[in-house]
């Protein structure tokens, strides 16, 4: 159990900068994503909070010990690479046992507790297998095994589930989530993928080129985006996003995207020093309701280009000037391609960057 | 444009049985895609369309010709790998052109089919660009332009979006379905990925140890999968599939690992099972509703709560059994509590557990 503490780390590898003066708190027993894509810094974190890469500046904090100067093996972090390495010749229960042989743990002691671990991963029946019989995800659960047998303060995990296909992630990613809490040790990992880091973490940090964009709850990262890079890479389908300009008319301030305009006048101060600038209005998928008629004042004008239905869900692509909108279509509406649709934006639930930084306003 | 049509066909490596006695008719302008895990028969079978492999037994027509003996370069045939290989240091122009000057077209007749062919895809304007220089989603056009200048009849996909990211894949398919609309060539497209096949085909021919196990529109693979193998293929998350025992007196009893279930509301579809036969009940995360409390036709216990933004994955305890809910409201429950799982009885599936096959 430990809180973990980064305090304006930096990390440079010659002239160039890999991570950017970051201060990042993890509590004790939290989950934490680092998402971005690669080149965001997410490994070389992880790397020196495991002790494997020095920093160039900045502390380290392992529950109240400094430990910039302790080797990885005196940190009690046990980390789990992308691409695991089982001993091929050995059994699950001895590639379990490895890490307690080694410090001498009593035989014992080691029985007891690779059975623990085991049944926590519902591995038990496979304790006698050799590595290479057994199936992707098994082999991911003896990997983390061996990293939690020792019962470390911390576990690091580097994109866990990035190298297992698609259906086995979906499971895995439950069975991680609800490890984790169960044993309730604080651990972080690394993703690029956003699905996994929302359906997981408790916080997120949202990397992007070695700095840290937005560290927040899962909740706050997708409903209030710190900014367009944070919104364009956190849910899926991608949030829609628009060009226009604020103007103010007949008093209240109005986004003028030209095919609508949307009234901002909810937003209130918000808006002030913003008149006449380009602003970026992002809404998302499921906050469009699509209809066959006219709906209300704002409603706008677009002509269906694609379809696509996953059986559960259905998207329309839909035209509109010369924009698209990624659109959620109830179940129960029937849409084909060049069907004429109008589109409602839920004014609550918009999203407005400022174009030059791309800053949200709220 | 050309249908495609196999009759018996059967492949072999060796011991290996890659295909066994395939038949499946592709519509002249439908996007098929061959779905199924690797090692299923799906990339043989398109390496045997194509003419890279030939079948032990069975026939092959691409519009209505018996290809069997004809090689690939005459089958008229477009096979289009990954969508990010051209050719770099080429301008787009040459890229589309360079098949054509392989078999000597003239200056003049290359120059006419790359603008017609650069304008059904809507790259005219960037004929002169080096190719390198392009967007992922205007590179995917070249590659494909360079395929279509030879007019084929047939374009055949292997896997071509899987190396790319999960957001650039969602885009590369909807810029492919948009493609397909507006040129209608017949594609054949192999892939492991349902969420792909679901999109794009207009049928999908799901595929598991040589055997098509199914080949139907993507709606009715999803409503009407013909056994277990694409029950759990097709839609993610998977459909939950909870085996149980038929109990029959004066009503159908279903006893599941841990619980029992009064099979009231929809014995009409169990009329053919017997006593003590084992059924596995089928469905899908989408089609269960949960409210806080009891009384539903499960009941159970909130285990995990996987937030997706918009929607929540819930895992719930059922006996012994995890049941997995897709909920498109936030969710309103928490990880602990007691909630009861209702569904409609036509959003049901039973399978025979011995033969897999849909009751």
């Amino acid at each position: 159990m430990a809180r973990v503490f980064l305090n304006h780390v930096v990390k440079k590898y010659g002239k160039e900068t890999a991570v950017e003066d970051l201060t990042l708190e993890v509590r004790d027993g939290e989950f934490v994503a680092l998402f971005g894509p690669p080149g965001a810094g997410k490994t070389t974190i992880l790397r020196m909070i495991a002790g494997l890469e020095d920093v160039t500046s900045g502390e380290i904090w392992i529950g109240d010990k400094l430990v910039n100067d302790l080797s990885p093996a005196e940190r009690d972090v046990a980390m789990v690479f992308q691409s695991f390495a089982l001993y091929p010749t050995k059994t699950v229960f001895e590639n379990l046992a490895f890490p307690l042989r080694k410090r001498k743990v009593p035989p014992d002691e080691i029985e007891k507790r690779v059975k623990e671990i085991a049944a926590v991963l519902n591995i038990s029946h496979l304790l006698e297998k050799k590595p290479g019989t057994l199936s992707g995800g098994e082999r991911q659960r003896v990997a983390l095994g061996r990293a939690m047998v020792r019962r470390p303060q911390l576990f690091l995990f580097d994109e866990p589930l990035t190298n297992l296909d698609a259906k086995l992630r979906l499971h895995m990613r439950a069975e991680l989530k609800k490890l984790q809490r169960e044993m309730g040790q604080t651990a972080i990992f690394s993703t690029p993928d956003d699905v996994e880091a929302i359906s997981m973490a408790d916080r997120i940090a949202v990397l992007s080129k070695g700095r840290l964009i937005q560290y927040d709850t899962v909740d706050n990262i997708y409903e209030r985006p710190y900014n367009l890079y944070v919104a364009q890479n956190i849910g899926s389908p991608q949030i829609n996003t628009v060009e226009g300009s604020l103007v103010t008319e007949g008093g209240g301030p109005l986004l003028d995207l030209g095919f609508t305009k949307i009234n901002l006048s909810h937003l209130g101060d918000v808006l002030k020093g913003f008149e006449g600038k380009s602003l970026i209005l992002g809404v998302r998928p499921p906050d469009i309701t699509p209809s066959t008629r006219k709906t209300d004042d704002i409603s706008f004008r677009g002509r269906v280009e694609i379809i696509e239905d996953t059986g559960a869900e259905v998207y329309a692509n839909v035209g509109v000037d010369s924009t698209t909108f990624t659109v959620l279509i109830p179940s129960g509406m029937r849409l084909g391609v060049g069907d004429e649709v109008w589109l409602s934006l839920n004014p609550k639930r918009i999203h407005i960057f400022e174009k030059s930084s791309g800053k949200a306003l709220l | 444009m050309a249908d495609v049509r196999l009759v018996g066909v059967s492949k072999r490596f060796g011991k290996q049985e890659a295909v066994r006695n395939l038949t499946l008719e592709v519509q002249d302008k439908s996007f098929v895609c061959l779905l199924g895990p690797s090692g299923c028969g799906k990339t043989t079978t398109l390496r045997m369309i194509a003419g890279l492999e030939s079948p032990d037994t069975g026939e092959i027509y691409i519009g209505g010709n018996l290809v069997n003996k004809v090689p690939p370069h005459e089958r008229d045939i477009a096979m289009v790998f990954q969508f990010y290989a051209i050719y770099p240091g080429m301008t787009v122009f040459d890229n589309l052109a360079f098949p054509l000057r392989q078999r000597k077209w003239t200056k003049g007749e290359i120059a006419k089919r790359v603008r017609e062919v650069a304008e059904i895809l809507q790259i005219a304007h960037l004929l002169e660009k080096d190719a390198m220089s392009l967007t992922v989603g205007e590179k995917q056009r070249v590659a494909l332009g360079r395929a279509m200048v030879r007019d084929p009849k047939v374009f055949l996909l292997d896997e071509p979006l899987t190396n790319l990211d999960a957001r650039l894949r969602a885009v590369m398919r909807v810029e492919l379905k948009k493609l397909h609309n507006r040129i209608k060539t017949t594609t054949i497209y192999v892939t492991h990925d349902q969420l792909e096949a679901m999109t794009l085909a207009d049928k999908i021919g799901v595929m598991e140890s040589g055997v098509l196990q199914q080949y139907d529109t993507p709606s009715n693979l999803y409503n009407r999968p013909a056994n277990l193998f694409v029950a759990g293929f097709i839609g993610s998350p998977t459909m939950n599939l909870l085996e149980c025992r038929v109990r029959k007196g004066e009503r159908i009893y279903l006893d599941f690992d841990g619980f029992t279930l009064a099979a009231d509301g929809f014995d009409g579809r169990l009329k053919s099972v017997h006593d003590g036969m084992e059924l596995v009940f089928g469905v899908r995360p989408s089609d269960i509703r949960v409210e806080e409390g009891g009384g539903g036709l499960l009941n159970g216990r909130i285990e995990v709560i996987e937030p997706l933004g918009d929607k929540a994955i819930l895992d719930i305890l059922v006996g012994r059994t995890v049941v997995r809910v897709l909920e498109y409201r936030k969710a309103r429950v928490d990880v602990g509590s007691s909630v009861a799982l209702y569904m409609d009885s036509e959003k049901i599936h039973f399978f025979d557990k011995k033969t897999g096959l849909r009751l």
